[in-house]
């Protein structure tokens, strides 16, 4: 493109570095932003990327290096530094005050008197909404907003301080696919009015889709930028993780598929009177992958929870079939005279299969056998798991494992070591008061080894190892009790692609073996990439289950927002 | 708008990484020192007294006489039965404020069974009373802080301030007590400074201080072996760290609140055993001499470690008698103890500043020097683990 060379340069870094202690975070990047341009900011989680982009929007201080904005030579000290140089950043987070309503979180924090004004405000935002394409209800309360919403509302606040640099940080993480197009629409609008707009982002499609050039860092190293029309999504990949990898999902068949977990009616109401879980009917088999879609905050947590008996208050029933093959059969558990009418039944089996029949046989024969242990049964327990406590679950001897969300805040203790977090399911085992730390440990170093956990030894306390390392950690000590039912909860949320991808085959291994695995995931491809059959949630309600293998990405989209199927004939 | 001039923020603070052990030590020892330095110098600014005698009357405040010294062991060890007491509910981060009412509860009751059951029992059944005391300081200083620990677990009220309270109200029945007796005519209790005959648990080796450090010895040892090494303290941590996580692997977390909240107050009551039945053999209001207060700073400073605590207390004994020394030695220039509490208030202030140095680190920027240096002096190079916390960091304000 001709008009690259024509192009004002709007942000220059010049070997710009950051440190925290030894992580070099940032290291000598310079690259040029031009005025009028979307660029895209690629790289893995951990690369740098969110540094960079605080230390142009005054976060951050850089050790080293200098920025200049439109030619000039900055000292960006403070985000009002960034503020006055018209650089304006939507965080991953929002920060707004939920009990304000959209204007006055617009005029928060102006000094100007004449821009605080409320009414004057009203005006130049309208403008700033048709210029644009927004939509938004300036006096809704911001409670009251949806995550897009919420979003838009923190654009515009950045517009109405006339920024004319954007930095937009993930933006599409919580985004539905109707509502990132909107959002695209609108970045376009910008750029055509001549702002330089940088996002932070770790996918692909959207890159091609919507930016101009792409900008890739790794591991805290600029690798280079180049135009998004002249490239493909495996360069950008090799790029970014810095070697040729060929990353699939090898989704296997479902094999001896049972029902494992049925759930009917759940039914949650949570704390502050809200209906997080309505009426949520499904079935979880065995050897299968049962995935769940929707927008963070539908009630997934809520499920999921309620499953694992952290919701002792939710409604409904929750039915777990235990199934028990090949098990001896005891006078222990059942009378002789109950174990020869079974067995006349043909309900009894031998080692190799055959049938059990006791006829002509003396009753101490019969006995014998049975106290050999040569007479097997099958029989499938069924227990419903409503009402009991996470222990209890245990103590009954259902295998449920559990990968949470909040994998530092829930699912592991941040401060402690490795040894100590793989006893927090297994630390009640054995007699006496006494901890055992050897199987702990045996355990840890099994993981650590298997599953490639990068940390200086076993004594480490798990918040200092990086996000993919933690969740190794976390995956690994909830697959090792060989579960019935595997539970995760956005088990990539925030890992680098291989790590990522080590999980789903973990995932897919764990179905193999007869695992009746749920998966919550915010990323539809994997979704349909990696699940037999996908629940899609809305709003608390089951809103449809498909099947992974033939539906499309735009029918779990729209499922994700339509409340129900009844409705509107949508 | 842009301005011309650069202007760089003279220096900016780096979260630190690993700091090796000795290299930490360092620092706090450091601080220490230059904390003690700078009392000394405050005496000579203000007093003109000569901080070289200062350290040697400080010094001689425990350690003069062997009168001195044994006192010195005794009020350390109590003071660490103290913070071992507060060790398990802070390393629940129950903030139990409450060991004064505690350690007054189980003193109150060890004074009442010597009282009342040295009237009624015929000599030689001191044995007898001594178990009574024993029994029932434990559970009445287990009650005091059972109460709190009830409310926190049922209906999740604020623990500092209700322990808090609860002082008040075992100062309260300590006073109404003296007043009760006294009145009454008894012949223990005309004067308050009266003490009681029976009951009085017998001297080791003729000194009050060694039964004392045998019993802070073994509840240490208890300590570290319930900390440590049992599941009850493995699920006290569990809990103190995240409730969330608590929660999920199935631990009762009110159960294991008000265990360890019993735990920690029944070991208080050993305190006001110990302090009614082997010392005093009477009780005031003041009786425990404020060790629920400065036991929180002896276990703040060993970071709820139980057996750092013991270091700590000792240290806390040591400045607080060697400054009652220096006072003594210079009451001609320090009319009241206001320079010990400010030497000491020093020490404190230096210590907790000390934990900034060692979590951060300060980057000077000059202009002449590459910084590069500055940055990558870090000797443990530990495999890139730590994802940068955003807080690590906080611009510094640009000096005038």
């Amino acid at each position: 493109m001709k008009k690259e060379t024509q192009k004002q340069i709007s942000i220059r870094f010049e070997n710009v570095s950051k440190f925290f202690g030894p992580v070099k975070a940032n290291e000598n990047i310079s690259f040029d932003i031009y005025q009028g341009e979307i660029l895209s900011l690629l790289g893995e989680n951990g690369s740098g990327k969110t540094t960079l982009m605080n230390m142009l929007s005054g976060i951050y201080f850089p050790d080293e290096g200098k920025i200049y904005i439109n030619g000039e030579h900055v000292t960006i000290a403070s985000p009002k530094d960034a503020f006055d140089l018209k650089i304006g950043m939507v965080h991953q987070h929002f920060k707004l005050i939920d009990v304000f309503t959209c204007l006055e979180n617009i005029v928060l924090g102006i000094e100007d008197k004449e821009k605080a004004n409320k009414s004057k405000a009203r005006k130049i935002v309208k403008e700033i909404c048709d210029k644009y394409g927004f939509e938004i209800n300036l006096n809704k309360k911001v409670y009251d907003l949806s995550v897009s919403e919420k979003q838009t509302l923190e654009i515009i606040k950045v517009l109405y301080r006339e920024a004319n640099i954007l930095i937009l940080d993930e933006p599409t993480a919580v985004l539905t696919p109707v509502e990132i197009k909107r959002l695209f629409a609108v970045l376009n609008n910008m750029r055509k009015d001549g702002k330089t707009i940088i996002i932070i982002t770790h996918k692909l499609n959207e890159v091609m889709e919507i930016s101009d050039r792409v900008a890739i860092l790794r591991k805290g190293q600029y690798i280079d930028t180049v135009l998004t029309s002249k490239t493909n999504e495996s360069q950008l990949t090799e790029m970014m993780v810095g070697k040729k990898t060929v990353l699939n999902i090898d989704r296997s068949e479902p094999k001896d598929v049972e029902d494992r977990l049925i759930v009917n009616g759940l039914t949650y109401v949570n704390g502050e009177g809200i209906k997080v879980l309505d009426d949520v009917n499904f079935t979880a088999k065995s050897g299968e992958i049962l995935g769940i879609a929707g927008i963070a905050g539908s009630g997934q947590r809520e499920l999921l929870e309620a499953i694992a008996g952290l919701n002792p208050k939710a409604k409904g029933d929750i039915v777990f079939f235990r199934p028990k093959k090949n098990l001896p059969v005891s006078f222990y558990h059942k009378t002789y005279r109950e174990v020869v009418k079974l067995a006349s039944e043909g309900k009894f089996h031998y080692d190799n299969g055959s049938p059990v029949s006791f006829e002509g046989m003396r009753p101490f024969q019969i006995k014998s056998l049975v106290n050999n242990g040569d007479v097997l049964f099958n029989e499938n327990e069924v227990m419903n798991l409503r009402e009991k406590s996470p222990l209890q679950i245990r103590e009954l001897g259902v295998r449920l494992s559990f990968v949470p969300e909040d994998r530092l805040g829930m699912g592991l203790v941040g401060n402690m070591d490795l040894i100590d977090n793989m006893m927090l399911r297994s630390y009640r085992k054995g007699k006496g008061t006494l901890l055992n730390r050897k199987n702990p440990e045996n355990l840890a170093g099994a993981i650590v080894n298997e599953l490639e956990v990068v940390t200086p030894n076993l004594h480490t306390p798990v918040r200092k190892l990086s996000g993919g390392n933690v969740q190794k950690v976390l995956v690994g000590r909830e697959i090792a009790s060989a579960p019935k039912v595997l539970m995760a909860a956005y088990p990539v949320r925030g890992l680098d692609i291989n790590s990522s991808y080590l999980i789903y085959n973990l995932l897919d291994k764990q179905k193999r073996e007869g695992t009746a695995v749920i998966f919550v995931g915010e990323d539809l491809d994997v979704l349909l990439a990696l699940c037999d059959r996908i629940l899609v949630m809305c709003e608390g309600q089951v809103s449809g289950i498909v099947d992974a293998r033939t539906t499309t990405k735009e029918e779990v989209g729209l499922l994700m927002t339509s409340k129900k199927e009844a409705e509107g004939g949508k | 708008m842009t301005e011309k001039k650069e202007k760089t923020p003279l220096f900016h603070v780096v979260k630190r990484s690993n700091i090796p052990l000795w290299q930490s030590i360092l620092i706090r020892l450091g601080f220490v020192v230059g904390a003690v330095l700078v009392g000394m110098l405050v005496l000579l600014i203000t007093r003109g007294i000569n901080p070289f005698e200062a350290l040697y009357e400080m010094f001689r405040g425990s350690f003069a006489s062997p009168n001195r010294f044994f006192n010195f062991l005794k009020d350390g060890a109590l003071l660490l039965i103290v913070g071992l007491a507060l060790v398990p509910s802070f390393k629940m981060k129950f903030w139990n404020l409450g060991g004064n009412g505690q350690i007054l509860m189980g003193a109150l009751v060890t004074v009442m069974c010597m009282y009342y059951l040295g009237n009624i029992l015929p000599a030689g059944y001191d044995w007898l009373i001594i178990i009574c005391m024993f029994i029932s300081a434990v559970l009445a200083g287990a009650i005091w802080a059972l109460i709190p620990a009830l409310f926190k677990a049922f209906f999740n009220t604020n623990e500092s301030l209700f322990t808090l309270m609860m002082n008040y109200i075992a100062v309260g029945l300590v006073s109404a007590f003296i007043t009760v007796v006294s009145s009454g005519g008894g012949s223990h209790f005309i004067d308050p400074d009266m003490i009681c005959a029976h009951g009085r648990i017998p001297q080791l080796f003729g000194k009050e201080a060694t039964l004392i450090v045998i019993a802070s010895l073994i509840i240490l040892a208890f300590m570290i072996y319930y900390l440590r090494f049992s599941k009850h303290g493995y699920e006290l941590s569990v809990v103190g760290e995240s409730e969330n996580t608590a929660r999920y692997v199935g631990i009762n977390v009110k159960k294991v609140i008000i265990r360890t909240i019993l735990l920690s107050g029944a070991i208080c009551g050993i305190a006001g055993f110990l302090i009614s039945g082997a010392i005093t053999y009477s009780v005031t209001e003041t009786s425990a001499a404020n060790m629920g207060f400065t036991a929180i700073i002896a276990v703040w400073l060993a970071k709820f470690n139980p057996f750092i605590t013991a270091a700590t207390s000792f240290f806390v004994v040591f400045v607080t008698t060697g400054m009652g020394q220096v006072q003594l030695a210079f009451s001609d220039v320090l009319k009241n103890n206001a320079s010990g509490d400010i030497v000491m208030g020093l020490i404190y202030f230096f210590i907790i500043g000390c934990e900034f140095f060692i979590e951060y680190k300060i980057i000077w920027n000059k202009k002449s020097k590459n910084p590069l240096e500055n940055v990558i002096s870090e000797p443990t190079e530990a495999p890139a683990l730590e994802a940068p916390e955003p807080q690590a960091e906080a611009p510094a304000k640009e000096e005038k």
